[in-house]
């Protein structure tokens, strides 16, 4: 990192003892090119207090949560596990992995967390953005109905995704016409999108040609300013 | 040319008492009528603006509040009105929808009463 000033990175933390890993924040994250702290999850829902002490940490830094599919999740114990058992096949556990990020964005919004620490941010990075749009609409709608079950829920669940969450753009699960694909991003904000590649992985999205649809204000929002607003630069 | 409005007796006053809602029929149309704690009247459209539910079925009561999570205490100084098919809760007094950045209002008649007597206007 000390080869230069502009790059920025986000350290892994691991969750297995969260005391040790707001320690371990602590620690390190007062380092000017840290930019967000990436922590892999274990099999507790992301909205439990369980998770507290290294949200308390990173909010205090002003760093926000930066979560990263690990290419684990169902495999080993004590990993997030995927719905109704252990897939067979790698292509089968890289199609259902998106189940993390919304149950893990459910139960941000849902347990109050993200009222407890109302100045915390989150990134999701590979897990896919499209079902982003899918989730909320439900949360709003069941919200409007089931409201007593959480009343520390202060606002539409919406309102949280537009203020806390950033996802990123690859893995991009592209419809054949491009003009569909900018429908469903509209859908779910420019406001909430950032660009990555996942490079060097295999499925990696080549940057010249992720997303070459967005008008320029929604190509500006995407490549640079969410990303400026949410990351400690 | 919009219709005129036709004053419709439909009980005495001590009929309607706060807490809960009489469903009476006027010209073909279902209407629920309660009492506020204030003492002032309501008379609301049977059907809730949302999917249509026979929304006077639903029950009357507060809200939940919370401090933070896993905190919980009932609020019973609103008169809220729950739809009973999907939850959605509305303000008696207002009619409008509770909990949403675009609220829903219910629809509400005219309703008075006159020296013991009360009419609705549809």
């Amino acid at each position: 990192m000390s080869a230069d000033p502009r790059l920025k990175y986000a350290p892994a933390v691991p969750t297995q003892d969260p005391a040790s890993s707001a320690a371990e924040v602590r620690r390190i994250g007062q380092h000017p090119q840290v930019a967000a702290v990436f922590i892999p999850l274990v099999n507790v829902l992301m909205g439990h207090r369980y998770y507290w002490p290294i949200y308390e940490a990173c909010e205090q830094l002003r760093l926000p949560i930066y979560l990263h599919v690990t290419g684990i999740e169902s495999i080993f114990s004590g990993t997030p596990t995927l719905a109704m058992g252990t897939a067979d096949s790698y292509i089968e556990r890289y199609a259902a992995v998106p189940q993390v990020g919304m149950a893990s964005v459910a139960s941000l919004i849902l347990s109050g967390t993200l009222e407890k620490f109302p100045n915390l941010k989150f990134i999701f990075a590979e897990y896919g953005f499209l079902w982003v749009p899918s989730l909320f609409y439900r949360l709003d709608r069941t919200w409007r109905g089931l409201r007593h079950e959480v009343p520390w829920v202060r606002k539409p669940p919406s309102e949280y995704l537009h203020e806390r969450f950033l996802f990123t753009t690859q893995p991009c699960d592209e419809p054949a016409d491009p003009k569909e694909l900018e429908t469903l991003i509209s859908m779910l904000g420019h406001d909430v999108l950032c660009f990555s590649t996942d490079y060097p992985h295999w499925d990696n999205d080549m940057p010249a040609n992720t997303l070459q649809m967005l008008q320029p204000s929604a190509r500006r929002a995407v490549f640079f300013d969410n990303a400026a607003r949410v990351l400690r630069l | 040319m919009a219709r005129e409005r036709q004053r419709i007796r439909i009980g005495k006053s001590q009929d309607f008492a706060t807490g809960r809602i009489e469903i009476v029929a006027l010209e073909g149309r279902e209407i629920g009528v309660t009492r506020l704690l204030t003492g002032e009247l309501r008379a609301i459209a049977n059907r809730c603006p949302h999917k249509g539910a026979p929304i006077c079925r639903g029950i009357i009561g507060g809200v939940w509040d919370s401090s933070g999570p896993g905190e919980m205490t009932f609020n019973n100084n609103r008169e809220v009105l729950i739809c009973p098919w999907h939850g959605f809760a509305f303000d008696l007094a207002s009619g409008r929808e509770l909990f949403w950045k675009r609220p829903a209002s219910l629809r509400m008649y005219p309703i008075e009463d006159s020296g013991g007597e009360v009419f609705v206007m549809i």
